[in-house]
């Protein structure tokens, strides 16, 4: 599937991506320590939503998944080096987070697995989608 | 580091042999997004699909690429004859 999409219509489906997962984030950490409020829960709900259509928006709508997951010899020159350029990108950017999430972990962990779980669950979407995200943020034509 | 761009006439000699980019793209190995860029000179080619292209189209590389901005063929060719006369 490839449908064309414009590079500000791509930037702000990259934004409400990973929004989303900030918001199921925070809401699960609320429900978990806080409150079983039903905004919350419908407020995990709605993240949840949100990161699965963005998902097939801007990342299997677009081809960008295809691109990025594609075996070598499928690319040409041209998206190898896309490709390779967003990959680069991507553990850079990928890095720096886990680096950050770890930091902050160490003076706020309460022993909270679930939360620790959903944690790791963002950071392996993060890891999957991010070299499409650069992908769908640098390029003008896709 | 910083290459050079590359100015080519691949639009028009797709065009003059009545070829679709995905026809081109077919002929050269390469996805037809990849041919768009090429003829809007967004992307350099590699040695290797330059030669693939100029292949293609039967002609020396230097009349399919060059460094500097490309004079219409037409207008090359009667330069040349020009010159030869």
């Amino acid at each position: 599937m490839h449908v064309p999409m414009s590079k500000s219509a791509r930037r702000i489906w990259t934004v409400v991506s990973y929004a989303g997962i900030l918001a199921l984030l925070g809401m699960f950490y609320q429900i978990e320590h806080y409150s079983r409020h039903p905004v919350y829960l419908t407020g995990t709900a709605l993240s949840l939503v949100v990161i699965l259509v963005s998902l097939y928006y801007l990342h299997i709508r677009t081809g960008l998944w295809k691109l990025v997951h594609a075996k070598t010899e499928n690319l040409d020159e041209r998206e190898m080096q896309i490709v390779h350029n967003a990959v680069r990108q991507s553990y850079a950017i990928f890095g720096v987070i886990c680096l950050a999430v770890i930091f902050v972990s160490v003076f706020t962990y309460r022993g909270d697995t679930s939360f620790g779980i959903l944690l790791l669950w963002g950071l392996i979407y993060l890891a999957h989608t991010l070299p499409s995200a650069v992908i769908a943020w640098t390029q003008d034509r896709v | 580091m910083n290459t050079r761009k590359l100015y080519n006439r691949i639009a028009v000699l797709r065009k003059e042999r009545g070829m679709s980019r995905k026809e081109l793209a077919e002929n050269i190995g390469v996805n037809f997004q990849t041919v768009g860029y090429l003829e809007r000179e967004e992307y350099n080619p590699s040695l290797d699909l330059a030669f693939r292209i100029s292949e293609c189209f039967g002609l020396p590389i230097e009349l399919v690429f060059s460094i500097k901005p490309m004079k219409p063929l037409s207008q090359e060719l009667y330069e040349r004859k020009k010159r030869e006369d």
